[in-house]
């Protein structure tokens, strides 16, 4: 399944074809390392195009080794830390999600982009809502339409027209850390009040870029 | 990781010909008793070792040879199997920060000789078996981080108010039904986890925790939250998984006052002189337990039976949280009681306004 970024409409289906059958089929499914696995998605993206089924088998295959990723591993006790590992140069933005003990995030959308999150350290619980009834004034709660575990490497991938999703690490006794993938980057969302529907835009910020704290809030 | 941290008087060269480690760290190796037991009779100069790493092993007991690392600042022993301490415990003077987490403690684990630790900064007792709060915690006024998640605490006694220091109050996952009046004077703490737990409200006394940024409820039984709540500077609040206001506000009830408060609250109202030559003393003490009315434009008083009315406010810009007010009739209400319209019968709009927490 290849999706276009850019809202370009493709009429010729054999050409879609073809297109998919370029982009990703000599570039190699195995990474063995973060730095492998950085490059094979600079590469993936060197066209418009976003072969969402190539780049979950690449996030799916990274093994990684803890310390690659260890400078990246900051947590802190009022909430989970976004910490930049690649920019993508403007077409994506790779990042590692802290989680300690109980934290979670708040129910919210992603901008347009494709999201995608594999589990690195242990486990994290995914909670899908559908989107609000913005039609009338009128405030219902959210509602839920899928819940799933993330654990050991597993990735799972979102965007706008699947739902709305909020993430959390259940243990009080363990802490969690996921790898994110969004393409495009975004520095804006809505979050949600799952009482009532209410979408409030937030800036979202980095805790850290490339191992270095910033002074973003 | 074996860093050497400096030694305070470190001037006797001829002592130790090469660099002594303060730090041991014997985690993850599998450690049985035995091999424990071994191991610190091969261990030269135990007094001047300051962090010992001894997590994840296996060890069932701590032995008596501890009370040789009299320099120890930093005690490690998560993911064991530990049932018990020693008394030998207590006479680690310098120990600041001891890690429990993971074992097997329960309330008689601690010896007395636990109190001796007055120095102590952080305790770890996470994933253990406690049904009640150590008490022996309540002793040690210097503790700034105290860590009692997933354990089986049911309530919690009311001697916070020593816990002056503490900055890091973690209780998740035990199943606590009520929070002290004393938490309101730990006026250092910054972080207060209370997730995963039987709670329904909070004492008012938490808007005194002028320093908390992080407080964390969710999964719990709020129906609403005090107003003093609005006072506080936080930057985080968690609140998923309670039933606040979809749930409660089907029960309703309204108690209507007795002939007594009715009585009360006029002699309250008018100002009329009373004292306990003139009526018997248990009704001058219930004339003077009389609340305000929260509504600002009311002047009225309530004892037992007052409106309990649920006002959704805005909480930082980013939460829209239901708050608890305490007024002592319907007729307080300026606005109605919740802002939350719902799309089932007009017997939802009607109950709104005579609302009353169970």
């Amino acid at each position: 399944m290849t999706e276009t970024l850019l809202n370009t409409i493709t009429h010729d289906v054999q050409s879609a074809r073809m297109k998919y059958m370029n982009t990703t089929a000599h570039l190699s499914t195995q990474p063995n390392s973060l730095k492998e696995l950085i490059d094979l998605i600079y590469q993936a993206f060197a066209t418009n195009e976003v072969d969402i089924d190539y780049v979950r088998t690449i996030m799916t295959n990274y093994k990684g080794d803890t310390k690659e990723w260890q400078q990246y591993v900051k947590f802190q006790p009022h909430r989970y830390t976004r910490n930049l590992v690649d920019g993508g140069n403007g077409k994506f933005n790779l990042m590692i999600l802290c989680w300690a003990e109980s934290q979670g995030s708040s129910i919210h959308n992603h901008s347009n982009s494709h999201c995608f999150m594999k589990c690195l350290q242990g486990t994290l619980i995914e909670t899908k809502f559908a989107w609000p009834n913005g039609e009338n004034e009128a405030e219902e709660a959210m509602h839920e339409i899928g819940r799933s575990e993330l654990k050991d490497g597993k990735v799972a991938y979102i965007n706008d027209s699947i739902g709305l999703h909020r993430v959390e690490n259940p243990s009080h006794t363990d802490t969690g850390v996921t790898l994110h993938l969004y393409v495009p980057p975004y520095d804006h969302c809505n979050v949600y009040d799952e009482r009532t529907g209410r979408a409030n835009e937030t800036h979202v910020t980095f805790y850290s870029r490339g191992g270095q704290l910033t002074k973003e809030e | 990781m074996e860093t050497t941290l400096p030694l305070e008087d470190d001037f006797d060269f001829e002592d130790d010909v090469e660099d002594f480690d303060d730090t041991l760290n014997y985690s993850h190796k599998n450690l049985n008793d035995i091999d424990f037991n071994e191991l610190l009779t091969t261990i030269k100069s135990p007094n001047r070792v300051i962090n010992f790493e001894l997590n994840s092993n296996k060890l069932l007991v701590v032995p008596n040879e501890i009370e040789k690392f009299q320099s120890l600042i930093t005690l490690e022993l998560s993911n064991n199997q530990l049932v018990q301490l020693p008394h030998e415990i207590g006479s680690l003077k310098n120990l600041k920060n001891l890690h429990l987490k993971n074992n097997a403690l329960s309330d008689l684990s601690f010896p007395k000789e636990m109190l001796q630790l007055k120095q102590l900064e952080l305790i770890n007792l996470i994933g253990n078996r406690f049904k009640q709060f150590p008490h022996q915690l309540f002793h040690m006024i210097n503790l700034k981080e105290i860590y009692l998640s997933s354990n089986q605490i049911t309530m919690l006694s009311d001697q916070f108010q020593n816990f002056t220091k503490v900055e890091v109050l973690y209780l998740g996952a035990n199943r606590i039904g009520n929070i002290p009046d004393s938490i309101g004077c730990m006026c250092s703490l910054i972080v207060l986890n209370l997730c995963d737990n039987r709670l329904r409200t909070l004492p008012r006394s938490i808007s005194r925790l002028t320093q908390l940024k992080s407080l964390s409820l969710h999964n719990n039984q709020f129906c609403a939250l005090p107003p003093d709540i609005i006072r506080l500077d936080l930057q985080e609040l968690s609140l998923r998984n309670n039933p606040l206001v979809v749930r409660f506000v089907r029960d309703l009830t309204y108690d209507v006052p007795s002939l007594k408060e009715l009585a009360a609250r006029t002699i309250k109202l008018h100002k009329i002189n009373y004292d306990d030559k003139s009526i018997p003393k248990v009704l001058v003490d219930y004339l003077n337990s009389a609340k305000s009315c929260l509504n600002p434009k009311c002047k009225g008083v309530y004892f037992e039976s007052c409106h309990k009315s649920v006002k959704f406010v805005d909480f930082c810009g980013k939460f829209y949280l239901p708050l608890l007010q305490f007024l002592c009739s319907p007729a307080c209400t300026s606005t109605s009681t919740c802002q939350m319209a719902t799309t089932h019968s007009d017997d939802m709009n009607s109950k709104f306004r005579k609302v009353l927490l169970g």
